[in-house]
């Protein structure tokens, strides 16, 4: 009897796994994410992607392009969002940063490239953003709650059948490059990212301390991505709790396919 | 009212006491497409507009804004009194009073302002229409020599129950949160009975009754939701209405040809409120999936005066997901009366008839309504003295087919 | 009892039992809610797993009688969802066919990029090149190479 009360009073402070127990079956057809909605989250992260092409071009290496993607494109298999065809492209910026929009493009700056020692640390990178549209950042940034873009609201901005209203697909896609290139992400999306990121890029195999080397050294800091001494502390917590061994950096791989020095 | 009936006692064998309205039950329609479904076991659920009714602290678990409707498409009731009339030939007849009616149940809407949730409701938890009229043929009457050879009873009774107010609800924590009902209460009845009695050596009497009252009341209603596990639920209740404004009318006239004596009439008027309980109610919900929910409520009223007695009414209610837009639910209750029972040998005691309640619905769900089409059987047993100072009881049997149709709408 | 308190027990263990889907493309499902731990299986996008419990991002799986941890990121209750089809062409358009009241004009336009007209029209803050947009989509690499390329960090 005494136990039953002490885990009646324990249990009001635990928090619940599950706090939406309430919604019934029907409520969560509101929150699956349809193929339509994630057309629709491709559809507006392909115009965010076209607008980074327009301000930083894609580097001329073709053999570096099919590099970059084989490295994302392997660790993709563990993002969580098999159902996205993820992009990789290697832009035309001297500054060290990283880019992806929503759907699965992802960038990554020349200039990081050139900072990069090994395979494992362009994968940090590349998980980072995988874990950006995992969690898909830039859409929660727009204002749609729930568990992405609806398809519902990018229909109606893009229906109607004038022209005013395609106005506002445009301002979307406007909002979501300001996010990027201006606003940032907010620090706690930053934290979940470099969370992911580590996680994705353990599952396919590679060292993440690698990446926490990459962003030491480097002092990895940008408007989009703050605050490097905070990231690194909770990476290495994070990092820490995985009791991940045996990650494999690929040193050689690297130097071998990145001939840009 | 008595006096007027004794009279009329005088001429003939029988009368009916008049037996209308349902200030004797507390459970008497079924309120919204969901929680009426599930037997009114939605205390610890009520997280639709609903639930303003129901249990307000529950709307905080409403999912967005939303407003519903429901309506009992058609009721038919049938209550019998078996065999108070006697017959020449020694046989009994059943007076059966019918009603069927067409009628609002529920109106509500939920909105949020800042942290909380607010809710505007009309409910219609009872509502009687009886349009019959009834012939008996060689009634005994208090001449051995002289029986009533047509009787023709012609009733005509309104009794309705309106709330209608706001509510508010907040959310104190993950695990509680409390809610407020302020309803107008607003009833009104309107009885009319007219008899007809034609005697076999060509006298007759009319006699004619008329009632009618209004009531306005407040009710609050205070609501309190704990989740003391994850998928566990408790809900608690506590409300009672309280009536500032009553004014009851009562005519009656009897005018009798061929016999002896005139005219005669009384009327009374009434301003004294009526005597209502405090109503509490307790409610458990376990939702083991989003597709099973099982809630069970057990409502107390204790007695508003000693001429009544306590209550206790149980419900139990489920829902079942078939698919992710069809959903079955399914219930059970019961409406007690809250009259003692009758006793032996004593005159003019109010009917009891306590009432059983078995419900169905099936939802089906769009993305952002829910249509719900039901029916619920009502049925009882009871006893009741529906002869003027008689010492005879009488059964009674009790039947009732409600079909309704109630929509939800979340935008 | 006893007996009474294992067959709530029971019926609760029964009605916490779910069925997840894999959503990554690959899941691998480890002895212990770490990755130091041994890999016991690795499962594919759409298989089924039984969720017997979880443990912070961790979920306690059972999949074709083995059971361990897979992370929660990689399986969800509901079906996955297909495959997205290359943009670019006029499948796009698709996610606007189904719906009522669209206007074609406007559909091809927002999918191909707005249309030069308009744009012209408004003076944009960013510009877009859907020439290196083709190009980037343009690097097919197949799963077998992808598969390959992996081999080496196992």
């Amino acid at each position: 009897m005494r136990f039953i009360l002490y885990s009646l009073i324990c249990s009001f402070f635990i928090s619940f796994a599950d706090e939406n127990f309430r919604a019934r079956k029907h409520i969560e057809r509101w929150y699956k994410v349809t193929d339509e909605d994630i057309r629709a989250e491709v559809l507006l992260g392909r115009e965010v992607a076209a607008k980074i092409l327009g301000k930083y071009d894609l580097v001329d290496d073709e053999a570096l392009q099919f590099y970059v993607n084989k490295v994302g494109k392997y660790l993709a298999l563990y993002s969580g969002r098999g159902e996205l065809d993820f992009k990789f492209g290697v832009i035309n910026s001297k500054e060290i940063n990283a880019y992806s929009t929503p759907g699965g493009y992802v960038f990554v700056t020349i200039g990081a490239i050139r900072k990069m020692k090994n395979e494992a640390e362009l994968a940090g990178v590349l998980a980072h953003e995988i874990g950006h549209v995992v969690h898909m950042h830039v859409i929660k940034d727009l204002g749609f709650k729930g568990k992405g873009l609806p398809s519902s609201s990018l229909v109606m901005i893009l229906s109607g059948g004038t022209q005013t209203i395609s106005v506002t697909f445009s301002e979307l896609i406007d909002k979501a490059t300001d996010i990027l290139f201006e606003r940032g992400f907010r620090k706690e999306e930053e934290f979940e990212a470099d969370e992911t990121g580590v996680i994705i890029m353990a599952m396919a195999g590679y060292d993440p301390k690698a990446y926490v080397e990459f962003l030491k050294r480097t002092k990895y800091e940008s408007v989009t991505h703050p605050n490097n001494k905070e990231r690194v502390k909770r990476l290495e917590l994070v990092i820490n709790e995985l009791k991940f061994k045996d990650g494999k950096r690929m040193g050689e791989r690297f130097i071998k396919n990145v001939e840009v020095f | 009212m008595l006096k007027f009936f004794n009279l009329l006692l005088i001429l003939i064998f029988s009368c009916f006491f008049i037996s209308y309205g349902d200030e004797f039950h507390y459970k008497n329609i079924p309120i919204g497409g969901r929680g009426g479904y599930m037997g009114g076991a939605y205390t610890a659920v009520s997280d639709d507009p609903s639930g303003c009714f129901y249990n307000p602290a529950g709307i905080v678990y409403k999912v967005g804004r939303s407003l519903s409707l429901s309506g009992n498409i058609y009721t038919i009731s049938e209550k019998r009194y078996i065999g108070p009339l006697k017959g020449t030939d020694g046989s009994r007849y059943d007076w059966v009073l019918e009603s069927s009616k067409l009628s609002p149940s529920f109106f509500g809407i939920v909105d949020e302002i800042g942290n909380l949730k607010v809710c505007f409701s009309y409910a219609v938890p009872d509502y009687i229409f009886r349009d019959q009229h009834q012939i008996f043929y060689n009634v005994r009457s208090i001449f051995p020599d002289n029986p009533i050879s047509v009787y023709i009873i012609d009733i005509y009774d309104v009794d309705n129950t309106y709330l209608v107010g706001p509510s508010v609800a907040y959310e104190v924590s993950e695990r509680l949160s409390v809610g407020l009902t302020l309803y107008l209460h607003y009833r009104s009845v309107d009885i009319l009975r007219n008899h007809l009695l034609v005697f076999s050596k060509g006298e007759s009497v009319q006699a004619n009754y008329r009632e009618s009252l209004e009531e306005y009341g407040i009710k609050p209603i205070i609501g309190f939701m704990f989740t003391p596990f994850e998928k566990f639920s408790v809900g608690l209740k506590a409300s009672k209405n309280f009536i500032f404004y009553s004014d009851k009318f009562i005519q009656g006239m009897m005018s009798p040809i061929g016999l002896t004596g005139g005219l005669s009439y009384s009327y009374t008027s009434d301003r004294e409120p009526r005597k209502t309980p405090y109503e509490y109610t307790v409610g458990f919900a376990w939702f083991p999936s989003s597709s099973l929910l099982l809630s069970v409520d057990i409502d107390y009223f204790p007695r508003p005066s000693s001429e009544y007695i306590d209550v206790y009414n149980f419900s139990a209610g489920s829902e079942i997901y078939i698919r992710d837009d069809i959903a079955l639910r399914l219930g059970a209750y019961t409406d007690f009366s809250n009259v003692p029972p009758l006793k032996e040998n004593q005159v003019d005691q109010r009917e009891k008839l306590d009432i059983y309640g078995l419900s169905a619905s099936i939802s089906y769900f769009t993305f952002s309504s829910e249509i719900t089409v039901g029916v619920g059987y009502q049925f009882g047993t009871g006893k009741a003295q529906v002869i003027a100072g008689s010492t005879e009881i009488q059964d009674i049997s009790y039947k009732n087919i409600i079909l309704s149709l109630s929509t939800v709408y979340n935008y | 009892m006893k007996v009474l308190v294992s067959l709530v027990g029971l019926i609760f263990i029964f009605a916490n039992a779910q069925t997840m889907y894999v959503k990554s493309l690959k899941a691998k499902i480890y002895e212990k809610p770490n990755l130091g731990s041994r890999v016991v299986a690795t499962i594919k996008k759409g298989e089924k797993v039984k969720v017997l419990d979880k443990k912070g991002n961790w979920h306690f799986v059972k999949y074709d009688g083995v059971k361990g941890w897979v992370y929660s990121l990689l399986i969800s209750p509901d079906k996955p969802p297909k495959k997205v089809p290359v943009l670019g062409g006029e499948k796009e358009s698709d996610i606007i066919k189904g719906r009522k009241r669209s206007s074609t004009n406007i559909t091809a336009a927002a999918s191909r990029g707005l249309t030069e007209d308009f744009r012209k029209r408004k003076k944009e803050k960013y510009v877009s090149n859907y020439r290196s947009l083709e190009r980037m989509e343009s690097i097919r690499i197949s799963q077998e190479e992808i598969e390959e390329f992996g081999e080496k960090l196992k």
